[in-house]
């Protein structure tokens, strides 16, 4: 017997194909799926290196695949988290989004979870909750390193996408900006007995990414104010000069910071009237930032005072560093 | 030519030859490398390293600096040893000592060098491990400027430098990874609104630093079941390290809440009172749904890798949230009503009963 089959038509539609596949149980449930059984061909997936194909009408339910996000690493200056910003293209509304990042080209995945933080789980949340166009921020993650990024949609039961094309951004390398000014202070004469404050004040800036915070250390070539034509020091001390017979030190006088830190000046150079820190040779830490701090700056001031037996002499000088270090 | 044209001729060659010096001279004096009075400023990058290699090989590292100022610097690179300084990952630098031997190991390309304005320079250290070398080694390689500035009278002369840190594990075959949890504390047992501040004390009492991974988990119940957590904190990202025989102290804070303390900033500028920040309440209303309320705990995982694998350390901590000035005010609101209520009540029963008074007299 001859039969001729036709597949279904419309003036909108049209089936090109069908096939029955093995068939299932439709809907059935757990605590966490719940299934859609469909007929489909059992050799019904196809893969090469750039498509997977799947049959069936699961797929036909599915969202489209999301376009790929868009990655900042705030021209770089992130180092430890990237921005990524959704690209919802035509999908509904009430879609919800899942995030996966890769440091290696997907040999291993990560899913960023609803705080920034990376997990082994993907999370689906709304594009509002991913931050809308203004985006969101993924933590954690490792300087200097290149990671890809891709998305996932899902809207309601049997709609989950495969994860889309991916972006890549480049976490930069931490760092630290540290500037010193003048480079000469002058103390004037000194007279015997007398207090003697620079005229001028030292600005030290400070700017820096690093998550523990950061340091800033004074050291003298000297350990005091030294004349070479006399061949004494009037040696760095810490206390207050005017209950001392002579010496030499250092006092902060101010630390502010526009975010982060707080920058603030590190016992003994934080003292007022004539206490002074010392002036060793051996690096002192003066200004600490426990966190990042942006735009720090402070002024400290130089004092001296000179015994009444110390030669006299116009040379008495030092040669102050300021070194900027981050926690190790 | 004889001998008394070559004398007329020799004030023209002075001139000629000065004229020369100077044209030749020009680029020198153009360039010429000098630290401006103003001051100097590097960046440099990263702020610390850590490099992994055996004994009798080589390793090297690409640090980068840049001067910041308007004027070519020259740039030389000294090297300090250093420790840990307490217990916030701060390091006591301490200048070179003839019993650090290792500094010999360390060689730079290149090791002077012209930083020209805005442009960043990379430097390649590069150690020669001996096969004898075990454990770990630490450097401040520090960029310093050469100044030569001058002064006529007392006074000091000012240099700046920036300090990268590198942290060198010969991964040796007797090292020992080890580490603990010295404590985990909240700074308070009640808050009145977050943020929660925790210290988490980890001690290496190994032998070699280590990069401990940390996080806290927030939840309502001590059991932790998954579903129960509210939120995760992940501290030491930057994977900052502990040094052996030494305690570092982690600071992290619970901040996702409504409303939050933060910081108070005049003019983009943090307020500070004796070294302490200022913080004001902020109203974030579309975190209206984090209002934090009761009990709560804390679990810390802190992971580290002994050389042969993860291992975990876990603690636990409890702490209240209960924001006593709101609940005051709201119980203050709720008895003026009640009051109110009340005050009504009686003054419509007294009303009746004039009118009932009212009513039997007409009768």
């Amino acid at each position: 017997m001859l039969m001729f089959a036709a597949f279904s038509a419309s003036n909108s539609y049209k089936l090109n194909s069908y096939s029955i596949g093995s068939g299932g149980s439709n809907s059935a449930t757990s605590t966490t799926y719940k299934a859609q059984a469909n007929a489909g061909e059992i050799s019904g997936t196809s893969n090469s290196t750039t498509y997977t194909e799947h049959s069936g009408a699961v797929q036909t339910e599915q969202l489209n695949v999301p376009l790929a996000p868009t990655l900042s690493n705030g021209s770089g200056t992130y180092y430890n988290e990237l921005q990524f910003t959704i690209n919802p293209g035509i999908l509904p509304s009430d879609t919800t989004y899942a995030i996966a990042v890769s440091p290696n080209n997907f040999t291993t995945t990560y899913y960023v979870q609803t705080t920034g933080a990376l997990g082994g789980s993907p999370v689906y949340q709304s594009y509002t909750a991913w931050g809308n166009s203004s985006g969101s921020y993924m933590t954690g993650l490792s300087n200097s390193s290149t990671y890809e990024v891709k998305v996932a949609a899902m809207e309601g039961l049997f709609t989950n996408t495969e994860y889309g094309p991916y972006a890549s951004s480049t976490t930069t390398s931490p760092s630290i900006t540290f500037s010193i000014s003048p480079t000469t202070i002058s103390l004037g004469a000194l007279t015997a007995g007398n207090i003697v404050t620079s005229g001028t004040n030292i600005t030290a800036s400070l700017t820096t990414d690093a998550e523990s915070g950061a340091d800033v250390f004074v050291s003298g070539a000297n350990g005091g104010l030294k004349t070479a034509s006399r061949s004494y020091t009037i040696a760095g001390v810490t206390g207050n000069l005017a209950s001392l017979s002579e010496g030499f030190g250092l006092q902060g006088i101010s630390a502010t910071d526009s975010s982060g830190g707080p920058l603030s000046l590190v016992s003994p150079y934080a003292g007022t009237g004539n206490v002074v820190g010392i002036d060793s040779t051996t690096p002192t830490r003066i200004l600490t930032t426990p966190i990042e701090v942006q735009s720090g700056s402070s002024t400290i001031e130089l004092q001296a005072k000179s015994a009444v037996l110390d030669p006299a002499a116009s040379d008495y000088q030092e040669v102050l560093t300021f070194a900027a270090a981050a926690a190790f | 030519m004889g001998y008394t044209n070559y004398m007329k001729r020799v004030p023209l060659l002075l001139v000629e030859l000065s004229i020369a010096v100077i044209i030749l001279a020009m680029p020198l004096l153009m360039f010429s490398p000098v630290v401006s009075a103003a001051g100097v400023s590097l960046t440099t990058s990263p702020v610390s390293e850590v490099i992994s290699s055996n004994p009798g090989t080589v390793a090297t590292t690409v640090l980068h600096v840049q001067n910041n100022g308007l004027l070519p610097v020259p740039m030389t690179i000294k090297l300090f040893a250093f420790g840990a300084a307490g217990t916030t990952g701060s390091p006591s630098l301490q200048p070179a000592s003839p019993s650090d031997t290792y500094f010999s190991w360390a060689h730079f390309s290149p090791d002077a060098f012209i930083a020209q304005p805005d442009v960043p320079v990379a430097v390649t250290m590069t150690i020669d491990i001996p096969k004898t070398a075990a454990l770990g080694y630490n450097y401040g390689v520090a960029f310093e400027p050469i100044i030569s500035a001058s002064l006529n009278g007392p006074g000091a002369v000012l240099n700046g430098s920036n300090v990268i840190l590198i942290l060198l594990d010969t991964t040796s075959a007797n090292e020992i990874h080890s580490a603990q949890i010295a404590s985990f504390t909240a700074s308070k047992r009640l808050y009145e609104y977050l943020p929660a501040t925790f210290l988490i004390n980890v001690h290496n009492n190994g032998n070699i630093f280590i990069a401990p991974g940390l996080n806290i988990y927030i939840s309502r119940t001590a059991n932790f079941l998954p579903g129960s957590i509210i939120d995760t904190i992940n501290i030491n990202s930057a994977q900052g390290n502990v040094l052996p025989n030494s305690n570092r102290v982690f600071q992290a804070q619970w901040t996702d809440g409504f409303p939050v303390f933060q910081p108070k900033l005049v003019d983009g500028h943090q307020i500070t009172k004796k070294n302490q920040t200022i913080y004001q309440l902020n109203w974030n209303f579309s975190k209206v749904d984090k209002l934090r309320f009761g009990k709560y705990y804390a679990k810390l995982i802190m992971s580290y890798n002994n050389g042969k694998r993860q291992v975990p350390i876990v603690a636990v901590l409890s702490f209240w949230v209960v924001p006593w000035k709101l609940l005051i005010l709201i119980l203050l609101l709720v008895l003026v009503f009640i009051g109110l209520i009340i005050f009504v009540v009686y003054l419509v029963h007294r009303l009746r009963k004039l009118q009932r008074g009212t009513s039997r007299r007409h009768v």
